[in-house]
């Protein structure tokens, strides 16, 4: 006795997997572009030192195998920020003996994450890459 | 009410032996020089988290503690007894610059508190 079990579709659902895969990354990274930008908009909104709003900058959407993300805020590398405004901006974010901290960076990200997190979501539920 | 700065205040009073302390950066009277161990505090952000029929019903505030010595930071004031003791919950840490004037090395820790209305 022998029963058969035959499975239709399998090919055509692998394949919708694999583009699925490619898709994710792609919306995935543009969606952290645009919150980016939110982001960035935030920091520099609270940040109260002018001449360290141009150094407030967003490390342009990476991509190291299927994880993404983007860095916004004072990006460790001198091609993007110079050491004044590095050491600057960790004083002023996190204070010294002399001076209290003027937090812009945690605020900014607190105040951001549902709104981050939310928006992505939707960007995801909207090409169809998740469910509701 | 009780405000997150008296919260603050009454738990870091409690450090034995007593540490100085101050709500933004630490002032000394004219020419005086800061003492060899000192913290200041300060209020990182305090955001509505929860909300039911048009009410906040949850706060979360974020404080950061900076511990200053000029003896290193191997062994500091136990501001985490007094902080947890008064329902504080632990964030992350980090070293803060060496200062070259006062030779004091610095240590700064979030603190999280959720707040029932």
């Amino acid at each position: 006795m022998k029963a058969a079990w035959e499975v239709q579709g399998l090919e055509d659902y692998m394949d919708m997997l694999k583009e699925a895969g490619k898709q994710v990354n792609v919306v995935s990274r543009e969606a952290l572009a645009e919150v980016g930008q939110e982001l960035q908009a935030e920091m520099q909104i609270r940040c109260k030192v002018d001449k360290l709003l141009p150094y407030i900058k967003i490390y342009t959407p990476q991509r190291e195998g299927d994880y993404n993300y983007v860095a916004v805020g004072f990006v460790h590398d001198l091609a993007y920020t110079p050491a004044w405004a590095a050491i600057l901006a960790n004083v002023i974010e996190f204070g010294s003996v002399h001076n209290a901290a003027m937090p812009f960076i945690r605020p900014a990200v607190r105040a951001m994450r549902s709104a981050v997190n939310a928006k992505i979501a939707a960007r995801l539920k909207a090409a169809t890459l998740v469910d509701e | 009410m009780t405000t997150i700065f008296e919260r603050v205040t009454t738990a870091l009073g409690n450090l034995s032996p007593a540490i100085p302390f101050a709500l933004g950066a630490y002032k000394t009277a004219s020419g005086a020089d800061l003492p060899d161990t000192f913290i200041s505090f300060t209020l990182v952000n305090g955001d509505g988290v929860q909300h039911a029929d048009n009410a906040e019903t949850l706060r979360e505030y974020t404080i950061q503690i900076s511990i200053f010595s000029r003896a290193g930071l191997i062994t500091l004031p136990n501001v985490d007894a007094v902080l947890l003791a008064a329902g504080f919950i632990k964030g992350p840490e980090r070293q803060l610059t060496t200062d070259e004037q006062t030779r004091h090395y610095g240590l700064a820790r979030d603190y999280i508190y959720l707040e029932d209305l």
